[in-house]
C-alpha cells in the first residue's frame, strides 16, 4: 500500500490518472442515481394524483365525479365537478383542503392566478361558485397544473367514488404503459456507456501500471500485493469521485426538475432517490472500478511476462450479438403474452445483452479493420493506425465503446419517433380543429343557445345494425348534413336527406348509444347513400329525416368557433352543459403534441447525454493511449516526427474503429427498434412502423463525436516533449 | 577540417544549474564523437541541443555552416527528419509496427513513397543482418536485434548525423559491442558522422575522438584515432 501510495505522491501521469478516474466516476454516479430516480419521477406524480383516479369504484360511492379535460391559451385544464351523493364526510386527498359543497370551487394556484387575470366570460364562468381553496403540491401533478374541483348538487354521466382519495397510483398505467417500458429503455441504454466511461477511466495508464506491476511481480512481490497496490491506486480516485458524484447528483437533480414532461416542470423532491439507493450505488461505483482495474491486471497477476506480450480477440464473440438479439426478440415475444410486473424485464435483459454485446464484439471488428488497413497503408499514420487496431483491438476500441453505443442508442431511437408518433394516443380528426363537440350529452341545450351566439349543431350518436346480436353494426351520427358539415371533417353534402356512407349501411336498424335512454329506429326501405370516408370514429352520417321519431333527442353538440369566440364558446358550454366530455381540435393537438414533444425531448436530452459520455470515454481512453505511449511517442518526436502525424495517426486510431462498428451499431439499433415499436404498438393497439433515412445519421454523429474525442486528447500530445523518450 | 556540425559557446541552464556551460565542438564527416562524463554532467543535454531537440539559451550549432538555432519548431523537426538519425536506449521502436516498418518510419514521415521506404528499410536490416525478421514485432527480438532495427532506422534515410544517447546501456557487454561495430560499419558505409553518449568506457574506446563533459564544460578532448 505504501508503493502504491509513494506511486501516487511522485508520478504525475499516476495523478492525471487518478483525477481522470475521479472525475468519470463522478460522472457516472450523479448519471446512474439521475436515471434511477427519473422513474421516482414519474411515479411521484402518480402518487400525488391518485385521487383523479375514480374509475372502476363500483356503482355505489358517496359521491359523483366527472373528470374532463379542458383547454385555455394552449394549456390543458383539468376538471372535476362533483356532487354529493349522500351525507357524510368525504375523505379527500392530501393537498385538497375539502370537499368542495354545490357552488363551490376549488382552484390550483396558477389556474386561480389565471382566472383572476382573464375577463370571467372567457375563463372563470366555466368554474361557477366560491372560490373555497387552493389546491396544494400534495394534489397537483406539477408546478403550475391547471386544477379545478367544481362542486355541484348533481354531475350527470359522473363515476361514482368513495372520495377524493386514491390508492397508490402508478405511473405504469399511463399511455398503456408505452412510457414504463421508455423510462427503462432509456435507463439500459444510458448505464451502458456509463459504465464504459467507469472502465475506460479505471483502465486509463493500464499500459504503464502493468509494466510496473510486472516489474514488481517479478521483483518477488506476490500476487496478493500487486492486487491490494493495483485496488489502493484506483480506490482514491473512486471513491474520491463516487463521493463528488453523490454530491453533484442533487443540484443535477434541481435541473433535472426543470424539464417539461407530460404538461409541466417537477417538483425538485420527484428526483431524489432513496437514500439505500444512494449508499448502494456509491459503493458499487467504486468496487466496479477497483474490481475491473484488478479483473484487468489479472494476466500480470498470473504471469508476469504477460505485460509485453500481444493481445488478440476471437472471431466467435461476434456470436454475441446474434445471441443477444435472440433474446431481445424473445423478451419482445414473451412481453406481448405477459402482463404484470415482469412483462419487459426480458426485453430489458436483451436491450443491455445487445448493448453489451457490441462492447465485446467491437475489438473483433477492430482487428479486421486494422488488418485492412495494415494491408493497404499509404501513409505512415495509416500504417501507424492499422498497427495500434490489429495489434491491441481491445485496447484500440475501449475508447470507441462509449461512441458505439450512443449511436445504438442513436439509431434505436431515431427508428422508433416516427413509430412512436402514429402510435400516440388522441390522434384523432374526426372533428375539424376549429369545431368544439361536447359528447355525452344528457341536459336542455336552450341554456348553451341562450349563452352564446354561435351557431349549435345538434347531433345524436348511435348505430345501425341488422338488429341481431352478432351485428356490432355501423357507428353513425343522426344530424342535419349541411350542419354536421360544419364540425365533422370530410362530409360534403348534396341537397335532399341521405345517408352519407362508404358503402350502403348493412341493417336498417338504429340504436342510439348516447348516455340518455336508448331510442330505436328503422331506417326506410329506400334511401339514397351518398359518398363519406371519414376516417375518424365516425363512419356514417344519418339525415334525421330519414329516421323522423329520433327528432329532438340529442346525445351530442357541436360548436364551429373563430379564434376571437373560441374561449367563450367553450366557457357556454363547459358552464351549460356541466360534466360534458369536450371534444375539440386544440384539446388533441395539446395532448398528442405534448407527449410528442415530451418524447423528442427526452430523446434529445438520452442522445445527447450519451453521445456526452461517448465522447468524454473515447477522449479518456484516447488520452490514456498517448500517456501510455508517451515515451514512444517522445522518441518519434526526437526523430523528427511532426506532432501533426502522430495526431494524425491518433484520430484515425479512434476513428476507424468508431466507424465500422457503429456500422454495425447502427443495424443493431434498427433492429432492436422495430422490435421496440412492435412491443408498443401491441400495447397501443395501432401504429404504424415508418423507417426514414435519418435512422443511419447517428453514424455521422458518431465519427463527428469521436473525432472531436480524438482532437480533444491534442493537448496531451503536444504537451509531450521529444526529451520524454528518457523518461522513466 | 570542414565541420558537417560545429558547436559554438553553447550554454543551457535550468533554474540555477549550468547544463551547458560554454561548449565548442566540431564534427566533420565520418567522424565519430564520443561525450562522456559523470551523471548529469550535461551529455545528454548537449546531444540534444546538437541535435535541436533543445534550443540552446546560449551560443549556437551550425549544420553545415548554417544556424540551426534561427530555425523554428517546425524547421529543427525537419531537420531531426532529415539530416540527422537517433539511436535510443532500448531502442525505443513503435512497439505495434515490424521491425521494417520502424526501420521505415523516418523515411515515410518524410514523405517517401511505402515501396522505397521499405526497400531501404529491408537493406539496412539485410546489411546489419536482420534477414528474415523483417516481419518481427520488437516484442519478439532480443535486445541486441531491436538496436540494430533502431540503428537501421537511424541510418535508411541516410542522415548527416546520427546521435546515439547511451545506446547499449540495456545490453550486456558482448551484445553492446557487436551493436556498436555494426553502428560504426554502417556509419562509415554511408559517410555520416556519429555523436554517440555514454558511460560505458569500452564503447567510447571505439569512438575517433572523446570529450569529457563535467559541470557542463569539456573537461578533457581525446583522439584516439581507433574505428571499428
Amino acid at each position: 500500500m505504501r508503493i502504491a501510495l509513494a506511486v501516487l505522491r511522485r508520478d504525475r501521469r499516476s495523478q492525471v490518472a487518478t483525477v481522470l478516474v475521479a472525475l468519470g466516476v463522478m460522472i457516472a454516479v450523479s448519471l446512474v442515481l439521475w436515471l434511477i430516480a427519473a422513474p421516482n419521477g414519474l411515479q411521484a406524480r402518480a402518487d400525488r394524483t391518485a385521487w383523479r383516479d375514480v374509475h372502476g369504484q363500483g356503482d355505489k360511492g358517496a359521491i359523483s365525479v366527472a373528470v374532463n379535460w379542458d383547454s385555455f391559451d394552449g394549456k390543458l385544464i383539468g376538471r372535476f365537478d362533483v356532487a354529493r351523493n349522500e351525507p357524510g364526510d368525504v375523505p379527500v386527498a392530501s393537498g385538497i383542503a375539502k370537499f368542495p359543497e354545490a357552488n363551490e370551487v376549488l382552484l390550483s394556484p396558477a389556474l386561480a392566478d389565471l382566472v383572476r387575470g382573464t375577463p370571467a366570460e372567457k375563463l372563470g364562468n366555466r368554474f361557477p361558485g366560491r372560490l373555497v381553496g387552493e389546491l396544494g403540491p400534495e394534489a397537483l401533478k406539477f408546478p403550475g397544473e391547471l386544477i379545478a374541483i367544481i362542486g355541484h348538487d348533481k354531475v350527470e354521466n359522473g363515476f361514482r367514488a368513495a372520495g377524493l382519495q386514491g390508492g397508490a397510483g402508478s405511473y405504469r398505467d399511463d399511455y398503456h404503459g408505452m412510457l414504463y417500458l421508455l423510462t427503462r429503455v432509456g435507463l439500459v441504454v444510458l448505464v451502458v456507456p456509463c459504465l464504459v466511461l467507469v472502465a475506460s477511466a479505471a483502465r486509463l495508464t493500464a499500459a504503464k501500471r502493468e509494466r510496473r506491476l510486472a516489474a514488481l511481480r517479478l521483483a518477488g512481490a506476490s500476487p496478493r500485493q500487486v492486487v491490494v497496490m493495483t485496488a489502493v491506486e484506483t480506490a482514491i480516485g473512486a471513491i474520491a469521485g463516487s463521493v463528488l458524484g453523490v454530491l453533484l447528483a442533487q443540484p443535477f437533480s434541481h435541473v433535472t426538475a426543470e424539464i417539461p414532461w407530460d404538461g409541466g416542470t417537477w417538483y425538485p423532491g420527484d428526483f431524489v432517490p432513496e437514500p439505500a439507493v444512494v449508499a448502494a450505488v456509491a459503493v458499487l461505483a467504486p468496487v466496479l472500478v477497483i474490481a475491473a482495474a484488478i479483473m484487468g491486471l489479472r494476466r500480470v497477476v498470473n504471469r508476469p511476462l504477460a505485460a509485453e506480450e500481444k493481445r488478440g480477440v476471437r472471431s466467435w464473440r461476434l456470436l454475441l450479438i446474434a445471441g443477444a438479439l435472440g433474446v431481445f426478440f424473445l423478451g419482445i415475444v414473451y412481453a406481448q403474452q405477459t402482463r404484470g410486473g415482469n412483462q419487459f424485464t426480458v426485453v430489458l435483459l436483451g436491450l443491455g445483452a445487445v448493448a453489451l454485446a457490441l462492447v465485446l464484439t467491437g475489438p473483433v471488428l477492430t482487428a479486421w479493420v486494422g488488418r485492412f488497413f495494415v494491408g493497404r497503408w499509404r501513409r505512415p499514420s495509416t500504417l501507424l493506425a492499422g498497427r495500434r487496431l490489429s495489434g491491441d483491438p481491445v485496447a484500440a476500441f475501449r475508447g470507441s465503446a462509449g461512441v458505439v453505443i450512443a449511436v445504438f442508442t442513436g439509431s434505436m431511437a431515431l427508428t422508433m419517433l416516427p413509430g412512436l408518433e402514429s402510435q400516440v394516443p388522441y390522434r384523432d380528426d374526426t372533428w375539424k380543429t376549429d369545431a368544439i363537440v361536447a359528447e355525452q350529452v344528457t341536459h336542455d341545450v336552450t341554456p348553451l343557445r341562450l349563452a352564446t351566439s354561435a351557431p349549435i349543431v345538434t347531433m345524436l350518436e348511435g348505430k345501425v345494425s341488422t338488429g341481431e346480436e352478432s351485428d356490432h353494426g355501423t357507428y353513425v351520427i343522426v344530424g342535419k348534413c349541411a350542419d354536421v358539415a360544419r364540425v365533422l371533417n370530410r362530409l360534403s353534402c348534396q341537397p335532399g336527406p341521405a345517408v352519407y356512407a362508404p358503402s350502403k349501411l348493412n341493417g336498417d336498424v338504429f340504436r342510439s348509444s348516447g348516455p340518455h335512454d336508448v331510442v330505436t329506429a328503422n331506417l326506410p326501405a329506400q334511401y339514397e347513400t351518398r359518398p363519406f370516408n371519414g376516417n375518424g370514429r365516425i363512419t356514417a352520417v344519418v339525415d334525421p329525416e330519414l329516421l323522423p321519431s329520433v327528432e329532438g333527442h340529442v346525445s351530442m353538440v357541436g360548436v364551429p368557433t373563430t379564434p376571437e369566440n373560441r374561449d367563450a364558446v367553450h366557457t357556454a358550454l363547459v358552464g351549460t352543459l356541466p360534466g360534458v366530455q369536450l371534444v375539440d381540435g386544440e384539446l388533441r393537438g395539446l395532448y398528442g403534441d405534448t407527449l410528442m414533444a415530451d418524447l423528442e425531448r427526452a430523446t434529445v436530452i438520452g442522445l445527447s447525454i450519451a453521445a456526452v459520455l461517448g465522447g468524454i470515454g473515447a477522449a479518456v481512453a484516447a488520452a490514456g493511449s498517448v500517456i501510455d505511449r508517451r515515451r514512444t511517442f517522445g522518441a518519434l518526436i526526437a526523430a523528427g516526427t511532426p506532432i501533426r502525424v502522430l495526431g494524425h495517426a491518433l484520430r484515425r486510431e479512434v476513428m476507424l474503429p468508431v466507424f465500422a462498428v457503429t456500422i454495425a451499431a447502427c443495424g443493431a439499433g434498427i433492429a432492436v427498434g422495430l422490435g421496440l415499436l412492435v412491443l408498443a404498438r401491441g400495447l397501443v393497439g395501432h401504429g404504424e412502423m415508418p423507417l426514414t433515412p435519418w435512422v443511419v445519421a447517428p453514424v455521422g454523429v458518431g465519427v463527428v463525436v469521436a473525432l472531436v474525442a480524438a482532437l480533444a486528447c491534442g493537448p496531451v500530445l503536444r504537451g509531450i516533449s521529444p526529451r520524454d523518450y528518457a523518461a522513466e | 577540417m570542414n565541420s558537417v556540425l560545429a558547436a559554438r559557446g553553447l550554454v543551457k541552464t535550468y533554474g540555477e544549474v549550468h547544463a551547458l556551460a560554454g561548449v565548442d565542438i566540431d564534427i566533420s564527416a565520418g567522424d565519430v564523437l564520443a561525450v562522456v562524463g559523470p551523471s548529469g554532467s550535461g551529455k545528454t543535454t548537449l546531444l540534444h541541443v546538437l541535435s535541436g531537440i533543445l534550443r540552446a539559451d546560449g551560443g549556437e550549432v551550425f549544420l553545415d555552416g548554417r544556424a540551426i538555432g534561427e530555425l523554428n519548431e517546425t524547421g529543427r523537426s525537419e531537420l531531426r527528419r532529415t539530416a540527422f538519425g537517433f539511436v535510443f536506449q532500448s531502442g525505443m521502436l513503435v512497439a505495434e509496427l515490424t521491425a521494417e516498418e520502424n526501420a521505415a518510419l523516418p523515411m515515410l514521415l518524410a514523405g517517401r513513397s511505402r515501396e522505397e521506404s521499405l526497400g531501404a528499410a529491408r537493406l539496412w536490416l539485410g546489411r546489419l543482418g536482420l534477414q528474415g525478421l523483417e516481419k518481427r514485432r520488437p516484442g519478439e527480438l532480443s535486445g541486441g536485434q531491436a538496436q540494430r532495427v533502431a540503428i537501421a532506422r537511424a541510418l535508411a534515410h541516410k542522415p548527416r548525423v546520427i546521435f546515439a544517447d547511451e545506446p547499449t546501456g540495456a545490453l550486456d557487454t558482448r551484445t553492446g559491442q557487436e551493436m556498436m561495430t555494426a553502428l560504426l560499419q554502417a556509419a562509415e558505409e554511408t559517410g555520416a558522422a556519429i555523436v554517440i553518449v555514454t558511460h560505458d568506457k569500452a564503447i567510447a574506446d571505439r569512438a575517433l575522438r572523446v570529450v569529457e563533459i563535467q559541470d557542463g564544460r569539456i573537461a578533457q578532448k581525446i583522439d584516439s584515432g581507433v574505428s571499428a
